[in-house]
């Protein structure tokens, strides 16, 4: 399957996750998001192997400890007399991965010849989103590098330089994003045109 | 800058005069993977204040070399190393990012930033310089070799800057990068 | 300069829009195996191994550029009637590099005009060489 079709079927299964598992009736299912994430997991094995699984856990279970922690303490405390922080901390804790990994499996699938086959009015855009979300993730790589070896965020305690490396990471990050977005843009739209202006 | 850093901070001095030494460099052999090169550099002793020309043709390992070999090695010695990367636009968010998070206002010319961020540079601190008059202008490059640093790396591809005080070329054979004296 | 004409202007801080030249061929290329193979070449011709699926970025930086303006002669190679601003670019290049480019250019593009820094090379005219080098 290629072009449209495959962008459509791709939209609709993810459109269909979120309708269901995310805003819809089956967000608090368990068996339904266990299978939702085993799913997950078995295409995300085949596609990238055991590296890009752990890649991603790497990214995602601090996240995930940290957010069933915070409904264990809330459920200790028993905040707003609600008990149920714990259940609810762990329904996120499927949902969240599930929803990571339905939008980059999504997009993975999806290949550039997939993009060039679409109909001209919607290819610049999809071409255009698919160029930068695989730029992203390498500039923000050669960002974090940079910020790392920063003469000026060596020193201070692990937490305080930690911490500053991050907050100089998100603002360089979204500045440079903006400028790698508005850069592809120019040169995409520069060199259609001289393709166009000298067309074989 | 420096010379009011060091009227205000009289540690820096200290430190300073501690660190007039010679600066040391390999022997190293050195494999680097990704992208498979061995740097082979020879035990090489330079005099305190040195402005080093780094030359060599596209692709032989220059900035791989700056990056992986050289600044890792001087940062386990504990120096404090400046690197103004070949992709300096890119690292120029980081450098207003650095100086927004000390409390400076960033400025919106390149040149003024770059030396705005190299300002804490202490006499024992290094400077490398990959490319970086692609970006700036030749006065402020001038203005970073005459900065009083222990040790300066300029990698240009425009000729060899007249302040410096020696030529190495990095060359390349198949895998195998080695540091040569003279251009 | 006859600004009338197309240019295509090379700068070495986004050089594709995508990450690496496969892609590249893909989206700008009407026959990409043809155009494939004529990239090797030219990537041989500068003593270059070319990967079309390795990521832009992790060629150096005047490898980069050599690349892809390898695949823009490649591309305009019927339609010469361009200007190739190479102004930005060549400051990434050794001097040998910048006169081997320049010559494969001509040879590639021969009604192409093509600029070098702040001076214009135009095919035709005598090129004074030795102002390539820095």
């Amino acid at each position: 399957m290629k072009g449209t079709a495959k962008l459509l079927l791709l939209s609709s299964l993810v459109v269909l996750y979120f309708g269901l598992g995310v805003v819809g009736p089956w967000y608090a299912d368990v068996p339904f998001q266990g299978s939702i994430a085993a799913l997950c997991v078995l295409l995300r094995l085949q596609t990238s192997g055991w590296r890009g699984l752990r890649t991603d856990l790497a990214f995602l279970l601090p996240f995930l400890c940290t957010l069933v922690a915070m409904g264990a303490l809330l459920d200790a405390f028993a905040m707003a007399n609600r008990t149920d922080w714990t259940e609810d901390a762990l329904c996120k804790a499927l949902v969240f991965p599930n929803s990571f990994w339905s939008i980059q499996l999504a997009v993975g699938a999806l290949r550039l010849t997939d993009l060039v086959a679409l109909p001209r009015g919607v290819r610049r855009f999809f071409i255009l989103t698919h160029a930068l979300v695989s730029k992203s993730r390498p500039l923000i790589e050669r960002l974090w590098w940079l910020v790392c070896h920063d003469p000026s965020l060596q020193t201070g305690p692990w937490i305080i330089r930690s911490g500053r490396r991050l907050t100089v990471l998100l603002a360089a990050a979204l500045i440079a994003v903006y400028h790698e977005t508005e850069a592809t843009v120019r040169v995409y739209d520069a060199r259609m045109a001289l393709l166009e202006e000298n067309p074989s | 800058m420096n010379s009011s850093g060091q009227s205000t901070h009289p540690s820096l001095r200290e430190e300073s005069l501690q660190h007039e030494d010679p600066m040391l460099l390999g022997p190293w052999e050195i494999g680097v993977h990704p992208p498979g090169l061995t740097y082979r550099i020879p035990a090489i002793s330079l005099p305190y204040g040195s402005r080093v020309w780094l030359s060599g043709d596209n692709g032989a390992g220059k900035t791989v070399f700056l990056e992986r070999v050289l600044l890792p090695r001087l940062a386990a010695m504990g120096r404090q190393v400046f690197l103004v990367a070949q992709d300096l636009l890119l690292q120029a968010h980081v450098m207003a990012a650095v100086l927004a998070s000390r409390g400076q206002r960033a400025p919106r010319c390149l040149d003024d930033l770059v030396m705005a961020w190299c300002a804490p540079a202490r006499p024992n601190s290094i400077l490398l310089l990959d490319e970086a008059d692609r970006h700036l202008s030749p006065r402020t490059i001038h203005q970073l070799l005459e900065l009083p640093l222990a040790f300066v790396v300029a990698v240009s591809h425009q000729g060899r800057p007249c302040t410096t005080t020696h030529c190495f070329t990095i060359c390349r054979h198949e895998t195998l990068v080695h540091l040569e004296i003279g251009p | 300069m006859p600004t009338s004409l197309p240019t295509l202007e090379l700068d070495p801080t986004t050089l594709t829009v995508t990450p690496n030249l496969g892609n590249e061929i893909l989206l700008f290329a009407r026959n990409p195996e043809a155009v494939a193979v004529a990239l090797h070449q030219w990537a041989q011709d500068f003593g270059l191994v070319l990967d079309l699926q390795r990521p832009l970025s992790t060629y150096s930086g005047g490898e980069q550029v050599l690349l892809v303006a390898g695949l823009w002669a490649i591309l305009l190679q019927k339609h010469p009637q361009v200007i190739v601003d190479l102004r930005r670019a060549v400051s990434t290049l050794s001097a040998t590099n910048r006169t081997r480019l320049h010559h494969a250019l001509t040879q590639a593009l021969p009604q192409a005009t093509i600029l070098l820094e702040e001076e214009q090379v135009q095919q035709g005219e005598p090129s004074s060489r030795g102002d390539l080098s820095p």
